[in-house]
């Protein structure tokens, strides 16, 4: 049974009186334990609402989120709060998420004091070490502010945090795109570690490819609010079959002089998100559609057994659209 | 003299009042751009990359300080030239890519009324001739309905419009040198392709050149053709992007591309973090950082010097690391 | 455009609700403040009869939600009652102070708008420099020192050293006969009758006044726009407007674009707080304005001014919000679409 299962996960916006914005739409996927979920999307695709969601920090309008066994909609918010210990988060910015003028102590002792309240104060300060251990800080900054340490060491304190209570899924919301490339490498290297040595579960939120690639085991790909292909990670990544992940691919620049993939765009920009589709949300951008794209509803499909996509131009076992008609 | 469009940085030195000292941001930074060149200056935050690209252009704000070194471009001096003299080769001469499209334009005035000004700083046109000009320079951005962006507003247009929009404004001279601080970082992938190909194709069309900031070694990679390594404030190697890409020789560029996750390798990041760069230090700043590091990049810094055909690094210990490292990578 | 105007007749719909809240809230205000009107307008040792005559007379013995809605409809015939003390009627005499009131209040932010405008974007430009610390210090000193303070040290100066400006006493000279009365308002009658003399006498006696006001507001309009200068100097807008090579003068003009909504909203709150921040400069000039005469009632406990006060000012204060609203709407075009 996998450990997180999103089923049909609606949630709309309304700002104001002004029109709906659908920001999650009808999203399903689900995580086995000790494997990593990717949603990959650009800025406004809603993969961050999804994240939301999991974390019970927003209420979807429909759907359900499994947890463990349990409905994690259904539940009440006290409930839902206890269910928390096991279901933590690292986010994008590191010093917004920590309290500046809380000690790292405190910051990393908080969820333990919540959660925890028979523990002695000599027990917790144990924990709180061995977690800043985990993710190789040591004791000596116990007395810090996170405004003393650097972007990397203050993202290591955020993962500290995540992991005090244990938990068992981790939602990583572009836990490493604030950070420099160097720092980077070696927060993606200790999350891989931490994984294999608590068969940790993440739910991982990101915009870049080439981290998605060494980092997760299953992806998906999301564009105004809904999935368009889903899949392992390498298959996706190596043979997209929804014309919008074939752009987005496309579009990541590799880092070996010489071996630049043809570009594969989309016309034109993102629509506005108030923006409705009765058909297929990648009309008007997308270099292969068809009149029907426009009116008929793309639910996703089953390529393979482990691999399904939204569009009407993929089918069971046939390859995708741009693969027998790319353009020269 | 023949007017050739060449930008020359020599021994530049920025730094920055703060109150807990002077910061040095740039410290001797040297290299040359020639007509046709598309040079990438790349490194991590507080590498001194961004305040490089300002003091070029004159636009290092306080707190931030020029303290030496000389920029000539086409033959003249531009440290020397003063707010005015600068004023009529920038825009003009020398065009400015900011990084995010809705800082640099202004959202109050219309993006015609924009135009125009930035038109009449160089010549003079009156508002039918101007709007012409921008109309021709909107399409040449690939921007289809013209009319409708110059009659709008910043807020109106989508990212990717937006810095079609500053491109337009920033060439409508047609300056021989383009700076461009991280033109794409702020805008959605599938729009960056786009963008980088509409400036790298402004570039190639005329035999202009073009200094490009970012932190990004696919932007490098696939758009320049020269690369300048920065680290703490130095320049540590430059190349043509197949040299410095394919056989790195300084350890610090070694680390940065070993950092980038590839299809079925392991990553590596760096521990560490940059030196104080107020009280920098006297030898090499990467050294406490660096694998390689022995007593005399502790005690004296190694200089910028040439190791092969067109390349330059400053490592003590770059002399034969690069058959081996190429040895490595195959 | 049209939107513009859709936005100004909707803000202006909320001005009637808005003044329906400033009368309840004013009537409200000093019912629930101790003391007897009654007392008040026959004195301490009346007997009772007499002071339940005038309590009838008042209407303070009908049951207080009766009160309440007899007051709110006289407010909206524009009837604020009369003054227990002199017994003349509130809405007549705002009608013939407030604009005296205006004379000042109108020119000295108009002059402060001007003032600090400059002052504050010099004082943003060249922060660094000379410029900046003498701007820097002039507008600390300037928010030092009181209006009144200034009125005292301009009269002491102008008026009675080197007997520049008319002796402050008023509006007109000792001996100069008013206008004909037509509308009550000495300066609207003076045009009215063509009296330029009369005109002028008023001018000459406003300059001081205006100018111990100006100049306290104009220092706050210099630190906001110095502040948004400075910010706006260091923005990626103007950097991008100098790497085209605009001239700096336009550079500086792109700046204070950014700083035109806070030197709006400014207006209209300095507007607001001079309604009844004149008072003082008033008393000091004698100038026969609405402030000195609230003042005067509030020290005597007159229900009837204070709340007249209250309610007039207040509406032209959400009037000045309102057209200060639509006028940054008008202005900006990312709130106009």
């Amino acid at each position: 049974m996998p450990l997180l299962e999103v089923e049909n996960v609606v949630k709309t916006f309304r700002r104001g009186g002004g029109p709906a914005v659908r920001a999650v739409d009808d999203v399903s996927f689900s995580i086995e334990a000790g494997q990593t979920m990717t949603l990959i999307g650009e800025s406004g695709s809603g993969k961050s609402t999804v994240a939301r969601i999991v974390l019970g920090l927003e209420r979807p309008d429909s759907g359900r989120v499994v947890f463990d066994g349990q409905d994690l909609t259904a539940m009440s918010p006290r409930d839902l709060r206890a269910k928390r210990s096991t279901l933590t988060a690292v986010f994008q910015e590191p010093y917004e998420s920590l309290n500046p003028r809380m000690k790292v102590e405190s910051i990393v002792g908080e969820p333990l004091k919540l959660f925890d309240r028979t523990l002695s104060k000599a027990a917790r300060r144990d924990r709180v070490v061995a977690s800043l251990e985990e993710v190789g800080l040591g004791a000596g900054i116990l007395r810090r502010y996170p405004g003393d340490l650097s972007g990397g060491q203050q993202q290591r304190l955020g993962i500290a945090r995540a992991l005090i209570l244990s938990p068992r899924l981790i939602v990583l919301d572009e836990p490493t795109s604030s950070l420099d490339l160097t720092v980077r490498a070696t927060i993606l290297t200790l999350l891989k570690e931490l994984q294999l040595r608590h068969s940790l579960t993440y739910l991982f939120i990101s915009h870049d490819i080439a981290t998605v690639r060494y980092f997760s085991t299953n992806t998906g790909v999301m564009y105004l609010g809904r999935f368009v292909e889903r899949g392992p990670t390498e298959e996706i990544i190596d043979d997209p079959r929804h014309p919008y992940s074939v752009a987005l691919l496309s579009s990541t620049l590799s880092t070996d002089p010489g071996e630049m993939k043809p570009a594969r765009p989309l016309t034109g920009d993102a629509p506005s998100p108030t923006t409705r589709f009765p058909g297929c949300p990648l009309v008007g951008r997308c270099p292969v559609q068809v009149d029907e794209c426009a009116t008929r509803p793309v639910p996703m499909t089953s390529i393979t057994p482990t691999r399904s996509a939204a569009c009407i131009r993929v089918r069971p076992g046939t390859a995708g659209p741009e693969r027998n008609e790319a353009p020269s | 003299m023949k007017a050739s469009g060449e930008l020359k940085v020599e021994d530049l030195r920025v730094s920055f009042q703060t109150a807990q000292g002077t910061v040095r941001a740039v410290n001797g930074v040297g290299f040359v751009v020639k007509p046709g060149d598309v040079l990438g200056v790349v490194g991590e935050s507080g590498c001194g990359k961004s305040a490089t690209l300002r003091a070029i252009a004159g636009l290092t704000q306080p707190p931030g300080h020029i303290d030496g070194g000389r920029v000539e471009f086409d033959g003249r001096e531009l440290t020397g030239l003063g707010r005015g003299g600068l004023r009529r080769i920038l825009g003009n001469e020398i065009g400015f890519i900011s990084q995010s499209p809705f800082g640099a334009l202004n959202p109050i005035l219309s993006i015609e009324r924009q135009f125009r000004n930035v038109i009449k700083a160089h010549r003079r046109a009156s508002a039918r001739e101007c709007r012409e000009i921008a109309l021709k320079a909107l399409r040449d951005v690939g921007i289809a309905g013209p009319e409708r962006v110059l009659d709008g507003y910043a807020h109106q247009l989508s990212g990717g419009m937006a810095q079609r929009v500053v491109i337009a404004m920033a060439t409508v001279h047609n300056p021989q040198l383009i700076l461009a601080d991280e033109p794409t970082t702020a805008l959605d992938v599938t729009v960056q392709r786009q963008i980088l190909d509409l400036i790298t194709g402004l570039i190639a069309e005329s035999n202009r050149s073009m200094l490009i900031v970012t932190h990004d070694l696919g932007v490098v990679a696939q758009y320049c053709t020269r690369v300048l390594v920065m680290y703490a404030g130095q320049a540590v190697e430059e190349g043509t992007v197949d040299q410095v890409f394919r056989t790195p020789q300084h350890p610090y560029t070694q680390a940065l591309l070993a950092a980038v996750p590839k299809v079925g390798g392991e990553i590596r990041g760096l521990q560490g973090g940059l030196p104080d760069l107020i009280n920098y230090p006297s030898g090499c700043p990467y050294a406490d950082r660096c694998p390689k590091a022995t007593e005399v990049c502790v005690e004296t810094r190694p200089p910028m010097v040439r190791a092969g055909q067109g390349r330059r690094t400053a490592c003590h210990h770059a002399a034969g690391e690069v058959a081996g490292y190429a040895a490595a990578r195959s | 455009m049209r939107s513009t105007l859709t936005y100004a007749l909707k803000r202006l719909l909320l001005v009637p609700f808005m003044l329906f809240l400033i009368a309840t809230l004013s009537f409200l205000l000093l019912a629930l403040i101790p003391g007897d009107p009654a007392v008040l307008i026959v004195g301490e040792f009346a007997d009772q009869e007499t002071l339940a005559r005038v309590r009838a007379d008042l209407g303070l013995d009908r049951p207080f939600w009766e009160q309440y809605l007899t007051y709110l409809a006289a407010v909206a015939q524009a009837d604020l009652g009369q003054s227990y003390l002199t017994g003349t009627p509130v809405m007549e005499e705002i009608g013939q102070r407030l604009p005296n009131s205006l004379v000042i209040i109108i020119p000295s932010l108009l002059m402060a708008v001007v003032v600090g405008t400059v002052v504050g974007t010099a004082g943003g430009y060249f922060r660094r420099g000379p410029v900046g610390k003498v701007t820097s210090v002039l507008i600390s000193a300037a928010q030092g020192v009181p209006p009144f303070f200034l009125a005292i040290v301009l009269i002491y100066l102008l008026v009675f050293t080197i007997r520049m400006f008319p002796v402050p006493t008023g509006m007109l000279y000792s001996s100069m006969r008013p206008p004909p009365e037509v509308t009550g308002v000495v300066p609207l009658d003076a045009l009215l009758a063509g009296q330029w003399s009369v005109l002028g006498a008023i001018t000459a006696h406003a300059i001081l006044p205006v100018i111990a006001t100006g100049l306290f507001l104009a220092s706050y309009f210099a630190k906001t726009v110095r502040t948004s200068v400075t910010q706006a100097m260091a923005t990626p807008q103007v950097e991008f407007a100098r790497a085209c090579g605009l001239p700096e003068r336009q550079v500086v003009r792109y700046a204070l674009l950014t700083a035109r909504t806070s030197v709006l909203t400014y207006t209209a709150v300095l507007f607001g707080v001079m309604l009844s921040a004149t008072a003082v400069v008033e008393v000091v000039f004698s100038w026969p304005g609405i402030g000195a005469w609230a003042l005067d009632g509030v020290l005597k406990g007159d229900l009837p001014i204070i709340q007249g006060f209250i309610v007039v000012t207040g509406g032209l204060v959400i009037i000045a919000y309102v057209v200060l609203d639509v006028l940054v709407a008008a202005l900006d075009p990312r709130i106009r679409h």
